[in-house]
């Protein structure tokens, strides 16, 4: 039970200190509001505020469970001092009586479902590696260290920032209890927009069908982000359609603060910036609107930007890494990922209605049969609110086909369930009776009568598990495949030891330090490395000659030539030679390669498992270069590679652009012995002693039966995961 | 104050452009790849051994049919390490398929070692064919690959896929 109170005072403690910051914020720009409005103004505005207090923190290196307590006692104290909990403003209307029977009433069923599954030991897929792995590596190393191989720690983590305040106290469920809030602060912003403009029963069936959808339930108990960036969006329109009836411009202040946490906690709610520049331009037609919401988002994106900047040289890593060129993501990476979001699990865009709103087993989720009714809310579009709810539905969406996973949709989807219920302005209780029809079908035991049995849902309330009643370990073995393996890699490595996976783990669980191979340029090389052993097509056995009358040269430049086309161009070796023997490598030799210069090491390392790649299709002009220093003798450069590059063509040209040779002969060794082991040898150079392999991962079963030509030792099995010691080459 | 932001914002992507080196000095040489690895490569290779990728250079399938034999193609091609080069007897466990040998007819197979013939062989009926012969020890080589070659002179073709396939081999390597 004690773990119960920390999670709740964790969570607790974090909402509280929002509010705080909120109120004093709130009251330093004197916003004409009213009280619930307050209220869940305070709450959104204030967690942005808190969520760059938490950054000063991490970069200030002072992330301690100590100083997080001690500060938010400060804030919650000094607001109850200032009498901020004595909230200020008019009251709505009341209610009309069954409108709130019907809204409290599903609202109370569906948090109490959902605060059983928030308490709960967090298991989603990202919340248990990256958004809290990393925050709980933040909270060991006491706040940001220089994290250039997981390529999510250089996403904007303004959530990651609350889920720190919760998580130093309360642990994981505490910071999935942070997204929680968000998730329920939503439908009583909603339902205080439409009290606000007058369509209260409207509002309060928007809230409904948002709260109620499946996908944002579960996504809002898990630590994940995107029902606070909905939450975000959703403040930032209601925020502007105030201004927009007041024309107090302090609002506007707030527009920025929302829109700039918007893009603070995810990338893809940038759309919030341009959205409120372009909504005060349009009403008002003056620069001084736009400044203030420009200052205001810019003091909450610079953070992050300047993080990236200085951390991954790309301010707006893990993406344009063709402007901003780097060592840590891989071109042609980023370029994968994009098209792999895009059409996640190769889901036809036809396909996509009736996946995300009914199915939900190929997209991660759904939204929930009702919004099969979408195109009424075109009906909306007769009235004001209504064309602006589906403008930010559309505008907001905007981003949802650069990851059509169902959970993307989450941010413009309190637009579209606010479009649908406007759509009925005559016979407003019918709204009200969708809102109740969805809320049963998108209750958990009603969702496996039509939707997939793969699809990612709450099943229960888990009142037990929450409570602790039950033990963590079974729930998270049960629900977490990985789990196991996680604990073993906490529980059997010594301290400090680094692990490599080829697909995620849990390791929010461990304290080790685990790299994703895929997620960075680092995990790429090291894989390339293991799969150049096993796959004869990616190992050295291909030789590029190019011999020539001796010549002193002070450079040779090897320079592709073949059209563009999406071959990747890779050297493993690159020698100089002269009378057939080799020249030393010199310390006086410069070495250049265009594309990736930072990897041309790789092709000059006397060890021909690592290679050199251009990481991008190639293209005419593409080259590697040599600078001996001073002139020597040569007479052939012999370039060792793969066969994995058949539409390349090579040219070997002197330092001036004179060409030595128009093209090298070309022959095939045999697959050379000990690349097992010169893999493992190399992964080990670069401090990582210890692999997890799942039985999907590519060369599981080589890793098992040829473990000693490896040089690899299973030590632990949990649930068909296994984890190996590198041993390589040592004795 | 508007001329403050507007220089701010510029300096922002500025500060992604931090110098970074764009040449290098050569790296630590690693040391060259091991040749002789005790579990790598044998003298005496079963298909159905977890090794046997390690042995095989060419021609010969990947997938190990009843867990002991493959099926080969034209030029079948291993690589074995000897610890010994002297008195070693060069064996092959080799059969010809029925249904290969009712369209080919009888199949010559070429037994080469380290680019010289140590037989050329004429089988003249299907099923098992074990073959043994001695090897010049001048012939070998005690340290790197050992490499050996059995090339069919006719292949049969799969008539539903076309796919070709020469012999079964389920052992092949040097013994004393």
């Amino acid at each position: 039970m004690g773990q119960v109170v920390y999670i709740l005072f964790g969570a607790l403690l974090t909402v509280a200190a929002a509010f705080a910051c909120g109120g004093f914020f709130l009251a330093g720009i004197k916003t004409p509001l009213y009280k619930d409005e307050r209220i869940f103004f305070s709450f959104v505005t204030g967690s942005a505020f808190l969520s760059m207090f938490v950054f000063a923190l991490a970069a200030a290196g002072l992330a301690r469970k100590g100083v997080f307590i001690a500060s938010g006692l400060i804030m919650v104290a000094l607001a109850l001092r200032k009498g901020l909990h004595r909230i200020q403003g008019e009251s709505f209307a009341p209610l009309q009586k069954y409108t709130k029977c019907v809204f409290f009433a599903t609202f109370t069923v569906f948090s109490a479902l959902y605060l059983s599954n928030a308490m709960a030991p967090e298991i989603s897929p990202d919340g248990t590696t990256y958004h809290l792995g990393l925050v709980a590596r933040y909270y060991r190393d006491h706040g940001f260290t220089r994290i250039t191989n997981n390529m999510y720690a250089a996403l904007s983590q303004g959530m990651e920032m609350l889920f720190l305040f919760a998580y130093s106290i309360g642990r994981h469920s505490a910071a999935a209890m942070i997204h929680y809030a968000f998730l329920t602060a939503m439908p009583l912003g909603m339902l205080s927009f439409g009290r606000r403009f007058g369509f209260a029963n409207a509002g309060a069936a928007a809230a409904i069908l948002f709260f109620c959808s499946p996908i944002v339930g579960i996504d809002g108990i898990s630590a994940y982000n995107d029902v606070a960036a909905a939450s975000l969006l959703f403040s930032v329109f209601y925020l502007l359609q105030i201004w927009d009836q007041s024309r107090e411009h302090r609002l506007l202040i707030a527009v920025g603060v929302l829109a700039g946490f918007a893009f603070g906690v995810k990338y893809t709610a940038f759309l919030a910036v341009p959205y409120a520049l372009g909504f005060v331009l349009w009403r008002e037609k003056r620069i001084k609107p736009m400044a203030i919401i420009g200052a205001g988002s810019l003091l909450f994106i610079a953070p992050w930007i300047v993080k990236n900047a200085i951390v991954m040289n790309n301010p707006v890593a893990p993406f344009f890494n063709r402007i901003f060129p780097n060592p840590y993501i891989h071109l042609q990476f980023e370029q994968e990922y994009i098209q792999l979001m895009a059409h996640f699990n190769d889901i036809a865009y036809r396909q996509i209605p009736l996946e995300i709103a009914v199915k939900g087993g190929a997209l991660g989720g759904l939204i929930g049969p009702i919004f099969l009714l979408a195109p009424l809310a075109l009906l909306s579009l007769r009235s004001t609110h209504g064309r602006r709810a589906c403008f930010a539905f559309l505008f907001f969406g905007a981003t949802y086909f650069a990851n059509t996973g169902t959970r993307f949709l989450i941010p413009s989807l309190p637009f579209l369930s606010l479009a649908i219920s406007l759509s009925f302005p005559d016979w407003r209780s019918v709204a009200l009776v969708a809102a109740v029809v969805h809320a049963v079908l998108s209750w958990p035991t009603t969702i496996p009568r039509y939707a997939d049995r793969h699809a990612w849902r709450l099943e229960r309330m888990v009142w037990k598990i929450a409570l602790r009643l039950r033990p963590e370990e079974n729930y998270l073995k049960d629900h977490q495949q990985g789990y196991l393996i996680a604990r073993a890699v906490e529980d059997i490595l010594p301290k400090g030891k680094k692990v490599l996976v080829f697909t995620d783990i849990p390791y929010a669980y461990t304290g080790k330090e685990v790299i994703v191979s895929y997620q960075s340029a680092l995990g790429e090389s090291m894989n390339d490395g293991l799969y150049c052993a096993m796959i004869q097509e990616r190992g050295p056995i291909g030789r590029q000659r190019f011999r020539f009358k001796p010549r002193k040269l002070r450079q040779v430049r090897v320079v592709q030539t073949a059209p563009a086309n999406a071959d990747l161009w890779s050297v493993a070796e690159f020698r100089v030679l002269h009378n057939g023997r080799e020249l030393p490598r010199a310390d006086t030799w410069r070495l250049r390669s265009k594309p990736n210069p930072w990897e041309v090491q790789m092709a000059f390392d006397n060890n021909s498992i690592t290679r050199w790649r251009s990481y991008e299709g190639v293209k005419p002009g593409m080259f590697m270069e040599v600078d001996f220093g001073r002139e020597e003798e040569v007479d052939e450069v012999l370039l060792e590679s793969s066969r994995d590059q058949y539409k390349i063509r090579l040219r070997l040209e002197d330092g001036n652009g004179g060409v030595l040779v128009a093209e090298p002969e070309e022959y095939e060794i045999p697959v050379p012995l000990g690349l097992r082991r010169a893999a493992i040898d190399e992964i080990l150079l670069k401090g990582y002693e210890y692999m997890v392999v799942w039985p999907s991962d590519f060369g599981a079963q080589d890793y098992r039966r040829n473990a000693e030509i490896w040089g690899i030792k299973e030590i632990a099995e949990r649930n068909q995961l296994r984890l190996y010691q590198l041993i390589g080459s040592r004795k | 104050m508007r001329q403050r932001l507007l220089l701010f914002s510029l300096l922002i992507p500025l500060a992604a452009c931090v110098t970074i080196p764009d040449s290098y000095a050569p790296p630590i040489q690693r040391k060259p790849l091991d040749l002789i690895e005790p579990s790598a490569a044998k003298a005496f290779l079963r298909m159905g051994d977890a090794s046997a990728s390690n042995h095989i250079v060419g021609d010969i399938n990947e997938s190990i049919e009843c867990g002991s034999w493959r099926w080969t193609k034209r030029k079948p091609t291993m690589r074995f390490q000897l610890k010994r080069v002297a008195n070693q007897k060069f064996k092959a466990d080799l059969s010809i398929a029925d249904q290969t040998f009712k369209e080919t007819g009888p199949v010559t197979i070429t037994f080469t070692i380290n680019d010289r013939e140590l037989a050329r062989e004429t089988y003249t009926k299907a099923g098992r064919h074990p073959f043994e012969k001695a090897v010049p020890a001048e012939w070998l080589h005690a340290v790197g690959d050992n490499i050996v070659s059995l090339e069919i002179d006719k292949l049969w073709t799969a008539p539903a896929d076309g796919v070709e396939l020469g012999f079964i081999l389920a052992s092949a390597g040097f013994q004393e």
